[in-house]
């Protein structure tokens, strides 16, 4: 977490503001954050407990961070005096106050809530060179389209991962969710990795993309293409020895190749399925 | 005494220095001659003018920069290094082009002949070795350096690099151990669990990834660590998974898959 370091620096910009929605009704508010060097990539950090994370790629040079507070029905234990009822001769003005910061330092840009207390649906237009690091808990999915060039890692627990139209290197794990990612690229030659334990992973690759897929399910399926060809051969044993004794272990890992086979792309759910597929 | 030969000694006669013959005999002579009596004042006249002139004191100033000139002085005349120095620069401007390409096809020359004679006695099997060695060197170097990097897929790749490594190296443990603790992460986390699992016949490492478990939060690496720890069917892991049993907040799957070890545990 290097950057927060940094964050002291004379060019940062904060923005913090509370917001105040009437019940029953959605708060919706928009910033649109300036960058420091516009025309060149950067990086989104996004961290938040409850609520959704939409990124998507845009022509544009400024970041445009929108959030919108869910209703307060389905996120909050209700406080006895501002249910339906209000006290005699009083109404309810406001409720679900929640901070949003938005952090800029050198085309870094931070965003953090304290959703702890209160969901917050956020869309987030980017330029399409920015690395992406995604993190939610609970109460909605990470959503990614557009991205180039960039690194993207999303983590989440209950949520799915969504990504579509982006370029390897991806690093995305949940644990109840799935992971379905589209890429428009696998050029770069770092390895993409995938973890889920409830839900599936469904990989779509492009046609000239050439890819070594690495695959598990402990209690599901792996589902491929015809055009991806599966390393058939007999499974990996793993020898090792101590002290005159052999032990040997039979890799759990399934192996196929896209084209000429390429960087490694790991997908590994414990019950969910796995698909690989490759674009008509 | 003639008139001329007495006018040399008339400064003397004036500082009054002459032995009393001379002194005598300029003196009556003074009375006889007045050009030597005219020459004796003219003499007289210049030494009062030189004795009005006031002495100088040198001033402190004058003093203390001389000693300083003399000091930087000091330091600037050639030491020993400079000569060295000066030696070496000499040494160049005498060494002609071609008697430098002389000495250099010479070095070869013997380089070539030494690793040939050695050639012969160490055989190829050793070399191999020696080169296996330092290209094992080299990815190990590759894999520390790169578990430093922010990017977590540049990460999973020195992860990864450790499978090339034919030795269990002290360091490259201590470093995949450090990633599986602390890795912010998962599947750089994970990746780690999974190179550490090839050596967990080793009962250091069993220690270490059972000590793991007590370290992590997310129920995705717990269960893999549960699952790779059930596999070495090490009947104490049993305390360790009910003591994890007896914690609040855990994950749903979590508790399952306990349940589940314990049983294969049994």
């Amino acid at each position: 977490m290097k950057y927060i370091l940094k964050i002291n620096s004379l060019f940062t910009l904060i923005m913090l503001f509370a917001i105040t929605a009437f019940s029953q009704e959605i708060s919706k508010k928009s910033v649109i954050v300036p960058l420091s060097k516009p025309g060149e990539a950067g990086k989104l950090y996004v961290e938040i407990h409850n609520g959704s994370i939409k990124v998507s790629g845009y022509e544009g040079k400024e970041v445009i961070v929108v959030s919108k507070s869910k209703s307060l029905e389905s996120h909050h234990n209700k406080d006895k005096n501002s249910e339906d009822n209000p006290p005699e001769g009083m109404r309810v003005v406001g409720n679900n106050a929640y901070a949003l910061d938005i952090i800029e330092n050198e085309n870094k840009i931070k965003v953090d809530t304290d959703s702890h207390y209160s969901s917050i649906d956020l869309e987030i237009q980017v330029p399409h060179n920015f690395a992406l690091y995604l993190e939610n808990h609970r109460d909605g999915d990470i959503e990614v389209d557009n991205i180039k060039g960039v690194e993207i890692n999303a983590e989440s627990h209950q949520g799915s991962i969504l990504l579509t139209n982006v370029t390897s290197p991806i690093v995305a794990d949940t644990h109840h969710g799935d992971i379905i990612v589209t890429f428009s690229d696998v050029s770069s030659e770092n390895p993409s990795a995938f973890n889920s334990y409830n839900g599936n992973i469904d990989l779509t690759f492009p046609k000239k993309g050439n890819a070594t897929v690495k695959t598990k399910s402990e209690r599901g399926n792996i589902y491929t293409d015809m055009a991806v060809s599966v390393n058939d051969s007999e499974p990996k044993v793993i020898t090792k020895s101590k002290n005159g004794t052999n032990y040997y272990s039979v890799e759990k890992w399934n192996y196929g190749k896209i084209n000429s086979g390429g960087p490694e792309f790991s997908a590994a759910t414990s019950k969910g399925n796995v698909y690989i597929r490759v674009q008509k | 005494m003639e008139k001329k030969d007495l006018k040399p000694y008339l400064m003397e006669f004036l500082r009054e220095e002459l032995d009393e013959e001379t002194k005598i005999a300029i003196q009556s002579q003074l009375k006889v001659d007045p050009a030597l009596q005219e020459e004796l004042d003219e003499l007289k006249e210049v030494f009062g003018e030189l004795n009005k002139i006031p002495s100088h004191k040198p001033d402190i100033a004058l003093k203390e920069n001389f000693q300083k000139m003399m000091e930087e002085n000091t330091i600037q005349s050639p030491g020993l290094f400079s000569n060295i120095q000066h030696w070496i620069n000499n040494f160049q401007i005498t060494i002609s082009f071609k008697q430098m390409a002389y000495a250099v096809v010479l070095l070869l020359v013997g380089f070539f002949f030494g690793y040939n004679q050695n050639k012969g006695t160490v055989n190829a099997g050793e070399r191999n070795q020696q080169l296996s060695m330092e290209i094992e060197e080299l990815r190990k170097n590759m894999m520390l350096t790169l578990l430093e990097q922010p990017s977590a897929s540049e990460r999973i790749k020195a992860v990864n690099i450790s499978y090339d490594l034919e030795e269990a190296d002290p360091k490259v443990i201590e470093a995949l151990f450090f990633t599986l603790n602390n890795d912010k992460n998962s599947n750089v986390r994970l990746a780690a669990l999974e190179a550490l699992t090839r050596y967990s016949f080793n009962k250091k490492i069993r220690n270490g990834l059972t000590e793991s478990l007590r370290h992590q939060d997310k129920p995705l690496i717990q269960i893999a660590l549960i699952d790779v720890l059930t596999e070495m069917h090490d009947k104490s892991l049993k305390k360790e998974f009910k003591d994890l049993l007896q914690q609040d907040e855990l994950d749903a799957d979590v508790k399952e898959k306990i349940n589940e070890s314990l049983e294969i545990l049994m």
